[in-house]
């Protein structure tokens, strides 16, 4: 337990490792604040920077950039509608209303806090419940990721607010662009034409950004001449009792958070959307209907992503699996500077799991700190005026675009998707199940059909499945509930129409 | 509670519409039903084109394609009816007003203008001439300097960050 | 992180004004797999220290998809000065006879070779089976063993079908997004057993997550020297042997042979660096270290053993005849 102690003790000694968390957080917000750009693509890029660099600055450095990232995302989404990151899809949803309010420090500042948070819980359920929650997400079949991503989806239907049957269509065609490309189980081509670029599929981050920040932009410019929302900027940190308030729903969807950032492959973007939709579920009275700036929709998915990051270690510190994309990276990273990432990481090297559950405590504070003070800066931002800054902003889209693999191509499609998403959205069909659509349909693709692999393709075996391991039926009874929930045998049995 | 009512809601003069359930509006908007006929034939197209990929078993690659279009046209047919059984779209509005204001005509052929740019004159150059024809048509002709300087000054930084920061080549 | 900027910028405007010649600018190296993976580790390894030797920066990007094709097609594409460097493994090798693409290494000059990676069959701790022999007994007597895969074209594919071909049984398999996935699934019990790259699964052998039953080698792998080699088991596996993935850098072949010696000899420096070594030993991959005509007759040693192997399987779209791949000595 001493010893534990001094391990977490370590960044706090060291006034280089400090520093860089900290400037870790400040960039890292940055990054995830570009449309485009994605811890991911930071991350990798910061191992190559720090390669000569001593281990414990190039983790401190590169822990701070993925607590900030996760973080960046988000503001502009609610500022500009346009997710830095498809975790922040949700947050959009209803950060954005309330940015047109003028309500946009109120719902950074509520996002800031809870964020914080959240990070402590992942942080502290990592301390203690590391080995047993890895050993349990070890026991995830391919049919229960199968089941998480069908929970994603039926999600599609009542994101946006509009109606839920386009939204399902608009769902589709996210899946089934999600299919364009090289299937990653058979090589075989789907949907490519003979077309190169086509092969590679489809990012969705160009689509993401297309369909909400170009065409954004492009509907923004059919109310020329509507001034941008003043800002109101006088209480930005919520008061006490308003975080009490909340405190519930914030530990619920953090818990959530963590255990599916836990799940190897699983990170941020799930964990919101299903936060996001358990919020909508379960909340029975929102500060305002969900879909115009209800504050718990805020609330839920920021605490599932922040709690994910935590979550995503778990994995990754106790058996060598990463969590997420970004400590897939981070696993390369110990990799190049001579550790062995694996279940031997905790033994041989101890100081390594203190070290990094305090590197993240100290970008979470960092996060706190940094994060209200940019609030009025970035508030300010969606007063200039749209004339300017969305030219900008589509020019930074094209930037972000671009450096995802240095494509030309990816800018056209981009460009291509901002138009679609207009049109799309002036006939009522909602960009973000597109998007969904778009993230989810390989993972529901993959597992579906790992899992009938798993049974040998046969019918029966794969439907078994579903109910004989306890995993899965409990998967399968919480989506089933899901359904019935929505209808009105269930309501009016409740009470509640 | 005083201070928790600071984070609750009032809609416009204490009317909150209530967006969770989905109220239908009483007229079609132009176009609606092309879009439905579009959409539909968008699933035919992509369950078309699944039925070259190799099927046979369960898992294989064709089946989530399949199923996928097979979705889309049914939610489009479903959605073709609804939108019939609404009245017709205002006399007022015409199928080009509604789709293209002048102002996204002119930022799309600028967008288009753009793409067919970028691999000729390279990022700097399309990229600002972009930035100021943009802000200068959309502010109708005036402060055309400020357009010009903030274009330049963001221009700049973008550039800076991306090309040395981050040791991204732009196009 | 400003201050390795500005040395790296003094360096850049030092080495240009020296030499004047190739690199002049920094270069660009698409490596044809994603981040955190074997072939991703590898370079990331690797080109710090070659661009030390080098003086300019290789800026690395993952350029990944259609097993590595569309970072194979994507540098083949660009003119070949020396200025675009592809990271790639052992995937195109396979490329023409399965007809993913029709550019593979033959339009490639290898700069270096870095590292090897031999396949090894493991199984979870829990498994029934503790020795090789007992896992293809099983196959052959009719039981059903699921297998890991990661596509068609990868090292689990290919050592599957290797398998399957020298003991004539047939494995169920599960495909999954790269090696990584498929112990995960392995550990949780999703599938009986896989063949994967020793990088992949070196640590896990280690700490008894998992039993490795059989060296896809010739001989013991020191790092793991408790894994028996497949031959000691089965004869039978001699012809195939060498084979296995292996990780290299490489240019167009109409590259200029000035510019393709400055790289040659940065990398060679690179691998003899100690620091590479010890990333060598922890990641349990087997050094190479080979460059010009050794690595050129490498590749196609590697190549004729897996086009064939596959071909003859049924597991390839066109004979390896068809491009000139000669079949392997003693087959």
């Amino acid at each position: 337990m001493e010893q534990n102690l001094q391990y977490f003790l370590i960044p706090f000694l060291s006034w280089e490792m400090m520093v860089l968390i900290w400037v870790g957080v400040f960039a890292g917000i940055w990054v995830g604040a570009i449309p485009g750009l994605s811890v991911t693509m930071a991350a990798s890029l910061l191992i190559s920077f720090t390669f000569s660099w001593d281990l414990n600055s190039a983790l401190a450095l590169i822990c701070g950039v993925f607590v900030g990232g996760v973080y960046g995302g988000s503001i502009t989404a609610i500022l500009l509608n346009i997710p830095g990151a498809p975790a922040a899809i949700a947050t959009g949803i209803e950060g954005y209303p309330l940015a047109q309010r003028g309500e946009a420090g109120k719902a950074i500042g509520l996002c800031t806090t809870v964020s914080v948070f959240a990070s402590f819980v992942g942080i502290i359920v990592l301390s203690v419940a590391a080995p047993v929650i890895a050993n349990f997400s070890l026991k995830f079949s391919p049919r229960d990721f199968f089941l998480l991503a069908v929970m994603g989806i039926l999600l599609i239907g009542s994101i946006g607010g509009g109606d839920p049957i386009k939204g399902i269509t608009a769902g589709a065609v996210g899946v089934l662009l999600s299919m364009v490309g090289m299937d990653p189980s058979t090589g075989e081509l789907r949907y490519t034409f003979g077309n190169i670029y086509l092969m590679a599929g489809i990012s969705f981050v160009t689509a993401m950004i297309g369909l909400f920040g170009v065409s954004e932009a492009l509907t923004q410019f059919r109310n020329a001449g509507k001034k941008s929302p003043k800002q109101n900027l006088d209480r930005i940190i919520p008061s006490w009792a308003t975080f009490l308030k909340y405190l519930p729903l914030s530990i619920r969807s953090s818990l959530l958070g963590v255990f599916i950032g836990a799940l190897p492959g699983t990170g941020g973007d799930v964990a919101a959307l299903l936060a996001y939709d358990q919020a909508k579920r379960t909340v029975r009275h929102p500060s305002r209907p969900f879909g115009t700036g209800a504050y718990e929709g805020i609330v839920a998915p920021e605490t599932a992503n922040k709690g994910a990051i935590g979550g995503a270690f778990i994995p990754m510190l106790t058996l060598g699996i990463p969590g997420d994309a970004v400590t897939a990276i981070i696993i390369g990273a110990l990799y190049i500077h001579g550790l062995k990432p694996g279940p031997m990481l905790m033994i041989e090297t101890p100081h390594l799991f203190w070290m990094i559950v305090s590197c993240l405590s100290i970008a979470s504070v960092a996060l706190m700190v940094l994060g209200l003070v940019s609030v009025k800066p970035f508030a300010k931002i969606i007063e200039i005026p749209k004339e300017i800054i969305m030219p900008v902003v589509i020019i930074l889209s094209v930037i972000g675009t671009y450096a995802i693999q240095n494509s030309v191509v990816d800018i056209f499609y981009m460009i291509g998707f901002g138009i679609i998403g207009y049109f799309m959205r002036l006939y009522g069909y909602a960009t973000g199940p597109m998007v969904l659509g778009l993230i989810l349909g390989p993972m529901l693709d993959a597992n579906y059909r790992r899992a009938m692999q798993g049974a040998e393709n046969q019918l029966l075996p794969f439907l078994e499945g579903f109910v004989t391991n306890p995993i899965s039926l409990f998967l399968t009874l919480a989506i089933v509930f899901l359904l019935v929930s929505q209808t009105s045998f269930y309501r009016r049995w409740r009470g509640l129409e | 509670m005083e201070e928790s009512r600071e984070f609750l809601a009032e809609g416009a003069a204490g009317t909150v519409k209530d967006l969770s359930k989905y109220v239908p509006e009483a007229r079609r908007k132009p176009g609606e039903l092309g879009m439905a006929v579009l959409m539909f034939l968008l699933g035919a197209l992509g369950y078309y084109f699944a039925l070259d990929m190799t099927s046979g078993e369960y898992s294989s690659p064709s089946v989530f394609p399949k199923l996928a279009s097979t979705v889309i046209m049914a939610c489009s047919a479903v959605n073709f009816f609804k939108a019939v059984r609404r009245e017709k779209p205002e006399a007022a509005a015409t199928l080009k007003g509604y789709l293209l204001p002048m102002d996204v005509v002119v930022v799309v052929v600028l967008l288009v203008a753009y793409c067919v740019a970028l691999p000729r004159l390279h990022f700097v150059a399309s990229s600002y001439a972009f930035m100021v024809i943009g802000m200068v048509y959309l502010q109708r002709g005036k402060n055309i300097v400020r357009a010009l300087l903030i274009s330049a000054v963001s221009l700049a930084v973008l550039v800076a960050v991306f090309r040395y920061l981050f040791l991204v080549i732009l196009p | 992180m400003r201050k390795l900027g500005l040395a790296l910028l003094a360096v850049c405007v030092l080495a240009g004004a020296a030499f004047g010649a190739y690199p002049e600018k920094n270069i660009q190296g698409y490596i044809m797999w994603g981040a955190g993976g074997a072939m991703d580790n590898v370079s990331r390894a690797i080109v710090p220290i070659a661009q030390e030797h080098l003086g300019k920066t290789i800026i690395l990007q993952n350029r990944t998809g259609a097993t590595g094709a569309i970072a194979t097609t994507f540098v083949a594409n660009q003119p070949a000065d020396g200025y675009s460097i592809l990271f790639g493994a052992e995937n195109p090798n396979l490329y023409k006879v399965t007809g993913l693409s029709q550019i593979d290494y033959d339009q490639f000059e290898p700069v270096f070779l870095m590292m090897a990676n031999v396949g090894v069959v493991i199984v979870s701790k829990d498994s029934p089976y503790t020795s090789y022999r007992e896992l293809i007994e099983a196959a052959a007597s009719g039981k059903t063993i699921t297998m890991g895969s990661t596509g068609p074209g990868g090292l689990p594919y290919v050592a599957t079908t290797m398998i399957e071909k020298i003991h004539d049984v047939k494995f169920n398999k599960m495909q999954f997004d790269g090696e990584g996935p498929c112990i995960t699934a392995l550990m949780g019990g999703h599938i009986d057993a896989v063949a994967v790259g020793l990088l992949a699964a070196a640590n896990f052998i280690h700490s008894g997550n998992v039993k490795g039953l059989a060296m896809i080698s010739s001989e013991r792998i020191e790092s793991v020297a408790s894994v028996p080699a497949v031959t000691e088991v089965y004869e039978e596996y001699r012809p195939y042997l060498p084979w296995g993935a292996f990780f290299g850098a490489f240019v167009r072949k109409e590259t200029p042979a000035e510019v393709l010696d400055v790289l040659r000899s940065a990398f060679t420096k690179a691998f003899q660096d100690p620091r590479f070594d010890e990333f060598a030993k922890t990641m349990g991959g087997v050094k190479l270290g080979i460059t010009g005509d050794d690595a050129k007759k490498y590749i196609r040693q590697n190549q004729s053993v897996a086009a064939w192997l596959l071909y003859d399987a049924g597991g390839a779209k066109f004979s390896p005849e068809e491009f000139g791949i000669e079949r392997p000595q003693g087959k």
